[in-house]
């Protein structure tokens, strides 16, 4: 089995908003449980969860997206920390051993490094994890808002499963039609048969009319009659004997020496102006199946491949970046940036420079695809019609139109058939074949009255019986050829069955897999939702369609409509946020990435209170690592919402969940755990300054009666602590009053005099609500410092009902909380009280 | 079993396991692969194994098949 890391710990120094020249803000995370960094704006929290994603990814992920005029890599090292930045990141995984990676930062944000524990620590960190490991904001908006196909994606992705992608993807790649008959000339090599066939079909045929011409009348090709032929008129005519009926038989010497020199001229121009004849009489059957059918044809499919282009710019952008931009390393390279000039700053608000190369590219690829179809069938047509082999005999050069165009270097213009006009080039050069026919058979005739009958006739046989010798040798040139292209296509046709089977069996298995992960990821998605949202009237629903790997995601049940809707269209930005989050963490949760954590960055921010701490507990109970919930995830959150403090500060003293606080000025950020003291520290500064101490007050009390209820651990209701209204000091002092006249009634604690009582409350109650009510209202009220701080003294004087001054030689720890209203003392102190 | 030609191919179904990791699946295919007992499942899964890209993938398969189909189809 896979090891699982764990985030140990991170070292942090001169990296974003973390200068901390010389000492290093340093965080030990809950590698079991959660950990949870509470900081305000500018308190340093995005530079931790972007320090933790650069020392794994070894980039800024939200730079991808961010226009270059924006973007400056400078800014990933501190600018005002001198020498490199630096981080240090410790990985523990299930059986405790610990990888430390050490890495620089030098001043154009480019990741370097030091020793590490590991051979290969850039190796190692590309194994743990992917982008989907970093959930923030911008990134988790996104789920919902994509296309269906894409969604399928994210769910191979985010369950561990991408490379299954690539796979179907390699499979689809070379089982396209389109490209095993570009690899391996599929189409080009079915024409040729059916070409060869046809050409073999025709030579026959010539070969019989011609036969009959020299009056051996005969309707059928029988190749060994007409060897045996050959061989008994050379046999004949010069007593010749050849083992074998090859090219190596000379029929233009034979006739020459037969005849002697005395018609010689005559009958070589006879011999030359037969065999042009019959050359002509070919290509004028040929020519006349070149049919405006197959002209409409090739037009049709010359503005298939043009349709993908929109500009002719397009196909000169497109034939330079298709190179450049293989070797484009997304990752690495700005998304803005001229990939051959290194301009920078391309591209607009709605796409970088690299999308909309990369749809140029994509678009002239298409182009290529189909444009290579089209000048293929071009190339078929013109040598078929032999339309190249009638210019070369009979046209001077600049009339050779079909070598001229083909000639030509660049790609065929949308409008060439419109320019063009081959339907008059063929005619025009079937009236010049047709008018050199009867030239020919003209001057023929004027050439046999030079020359005896006899003579004559030997030449015409002799000439018959070459056409035949050389065309029976040719037939078996095309039938080898014929061979080898029938045994190539029926073994390509095994490789094409087999590639299908497996590629079709894999897309069966791979959706077999990905329905049960979609259906899994359906139910958890159901329940985080209801958890997230409270008991809303609102199921989501995610369906894999049944072929491809595309989720919609949709409502089963939107309050009273039961039909299926889109969920995207309908909800409402927190639903929506809500439903995004259930599915990035249902999804997650199904990961088998190596790396077993999730750091999310600011996801509460777009829910109001109640939602805000909902999604907290389902982070604690169903998300994060815990005893009991052995297959959750590390979970590393952090948060800059306010309402949320108390309950981080609740939840550090669970033993799964530490929680910081961030404190930070210009140079330094730093970790406090948080404590109501902080908040007094705080508060007394403000009110020396002159600054405005606001609501902090109500807070300060509020978090004394929180803190009340922690160390004592009285049983109030946990609803009640983590909801947040202005009323809360009343209602928690209340239940705090309770708790203690329940256990007061049933004897329940030990020395109640100690205790507020009735009267305490309601006086410490009365006069803080009256100095409070100011604040919880928002109305500032000029007290002097004397009074403000009396308000302090009061909230502390009630704190001390719950405490007791510890000096005792064992502990001596002065001021501290009772260990609980049964048991007051703490743990080996030997005070008497 | 599929005849095709001179090789068989054996009608598998690659039996995915949701609960295994990523790493584990793809041997279940290339095991699945292995097991067909002809020429081209060597070639895929070299193939495979030796292309990061589709376009690899494919450029890999052209050379390797076409080799094949070639020797083949001379005798």
């Amino acid at each position: 089995m896979t090891q699982k890391y764990y985030i140990k710990s991170i070292s942090i120094e001169g990296f974003r908003g973390i200068n901390n020249q010389g000492n290093p803000l340093i965080i030990d995370f809950q590698s079991d449980g959660v950990t949870s960094l509470f900081g305000e704006n500018g308190k340093g929290k995005s530079s931790i969860f972007e320090a933790i994603i650069f020392s794994i990814l070894g980039r800024i992920v939200r730079f991808d997206n961010y226009h270059g005029d924006i973007k400056d890599k400078k800014t990933i090292k501190n600018i005002f920390h001198s020498g490199a930045g630096n981080i240090k990141i410790d990985f523990i995984d299930g059986d405790s051993n610990i990888v430390k990676i050490d890495i620089d930062i030098d001043s154009n944000g480019v990741r370097t490094f030091n020793t590490c524990s590991v051979t290969n620590p850039e190796k190692f960190l590309e194994s743990l994890s992917s982008d989907l490991n970093f959930l923030d904001y911008n990134s988790f908006e996104k789920i919902i808002l994509q296309s269906s196909e894409d969604t399928g994606k994210l769910f191979s992705n985010l369950v561990g499963f991408g490379n299954f992608i690539h796979i179907k993807e390699k499979f689809d790649k070379i089982s396209r039609t389109q490209n095993i008959n570009t690899d391996f000339g599929k189409a080009t090599k079915e024409n040729s048969l059916r070409d060869n066939n046809k050409r073999i079909s025709d030579i026959k045929l010539e070969i019989i009319r011609r036969i009959n011409e020299i009056g051996n009348s005969t309707s059928n090709y029988d190749e060994n009659k007409l060897l045996n032929d050959v061989k008994k008129f050379l046999k004949e005519q010069y007593s010749l004997k050849p083992k074998k009926i090859d090219a190596s038989i000379d029929f233009d010497k034979l006739i020459k020496l037969k005849i002697g020199e005395k018609y010689e001229e005559n009958v070589e121009e006879l011999n030359r102006q037969q065999e042009l004849l019959s050359q002509l009489l070919l290509l004028q059957s040929e020519l006349k199946k070149f049919s405006p059918q197959v002209i409409l044809t090739l037009k049709r499919k010359l503005k298939t491949a043009h349709n993908h282009l929109s500009s002719t710019d397009d196909l000169i952008l497109g034939k330079l970046f298709d190179i450049a931009i293989q070797s484009y390393i997304i990752t690495e390279t700005d998304k803005n940036a001229c990939v051959l000039c290194d301009t920078k700053e391309l591209g607009n608000s709605t796409n970088t420079f690299y999308d909309q190369l990369t749809h140029k590219v994509e678009n002239y690829k298409k182009f290529k695809e189909k444009y290579s179809l089209f000048l293929n069938e071009f190339y078929q047509q013109v040598n078929t019609f032999k339309v190249l082999d009638f210019e070369n005999k009979f046209l001077i050069e600049e009339d050779r139109f079909f070598s001229m165009i083909l000639k030509k270097e660049g790609f065929f213009e949308k409008d060439f058939f419109e320019k063009n006009n081959i339907k008059e080039t063929i005619s025009k050069y079937k009236i010049i074949i047709s008018t050199k026919i009867k030239k020919i058979k003209k001057t023929i005739k004027e050439l046999k009255t030079f020359i005896p009958p006899k003579v004559s006739d030997l030449v015409e046989t002799n000439n018959v019986y070459k056409f035949v010798t050389h065309s029976i040798i040719d037939i078996k040139k095309l039938i080898d050829e014929n061979n080898y292209n029938t045994k190539y296509l029926a073994e390509l046709e095994n490789w094409i069955r087999f590639i299908n089977e497996i590629k079709e069996d894999y897309e069966k298995s791979y959706n077999v897999l990905m329905d049960e992960i979609a259906s899994m990821i359906d139910s958890d998605t159901k329940l985080f939702f209801k958890e997230i949202m409270g008991n809303v009237d609102i199921t989501p629903k995610l369906k894999k369609e049944n072929k491809g790997q595309r989720v919609n995601i949709l409502l089963e049940k939107f309050h009273n409509n039961t039909t299926d809707i889109k969920a995207a269209s309908i909800l409402s930005e927190s639903y929506r946020n809500a439903l995004s989050l259930s599915i990035y963490f249902a999804a997650a949760l199904k990961s088998k990435n190596p790396g077993n954590f999730i750091v999310v960055d600011d996801i509460t921010s777009s829910f109001d209170s109640g939602h805000q701490l909902y999604l907290v507990d389902l982070i604690k109970t169903k998300i994060g690592l815990n005893p009991k919930n052995k297959k959750g995830k590390q979970i590393i959150l952090l948060t800059h919402d306010g309402l949320l403090k108390k309950v981080l500060n609740e939840n550090n003293s669970l033993k799964y969940w530490k929680n910081y606080n961030l404190n930070s000025n210009k140079d330094y950020v730093s970790l406090k755990p948080f404590k109501s003291e902080d908040l007094k520290l705080i508060i007394q500064n403000k009110i020396l300054s002159n600054e405005y101490v606001g609501s902090d007050f109500r807070m300060y009390y509020e978090f004394v009666l929180l803190e009340i209820i922690e160390k004592l651990n009285l049983e109030v209701p946990f609803t009640l602590i983590n909801s947040n209204d202005n009323k809360m000091v009343g209602k928690l002092s209340s239940a705090i009053f309770d708790i203690i006249e329940l256990k007061r009634t049933a004897r329940k604690i030990q020395r109640i005099s100690r205790l507020p009582n009735k009267s305490d409350f309601k006086l410490s109650t009365q006069l803080l609500s009256n100095n409070l009510s100011h604040w919880a209202g928002g109305r500032e009220v000029s007290l002097s410092t004397a009074v403000l701080n009396k308000i302090i003294d009061d909230i502390d004087n009630f704190k001390k009902f719950f405490q007791y001054n510890c000096t005792c030689p064992a502990k001596n720890v002065g001021w501290v909380y009772y260990k609980s209203l049964s048991s007051f003392k703490q743990n080996g102190c030997n005070c008497s009280i | 079993m599929l005849e095709i030609g001179e090789v068989t191919l054996k009608i598998l179904i690659m039996e995915f396991d949701k609960n295994k990791d990523e790493a584990k699946n793809i041997q279940i295919l290339k095991s699945e692969i292995k097991k067909i007992k002809n020429p081209y499942s060597k070639i895929l899964l070299d193939a495979l194994d030796e292309s990061n890209s589709p376009d690899e993938f494919r450029v890999s398969i052209k050379e390797k098949i076409h080799n094949y189909i070639d020797s083949k189809s001379q005798k």
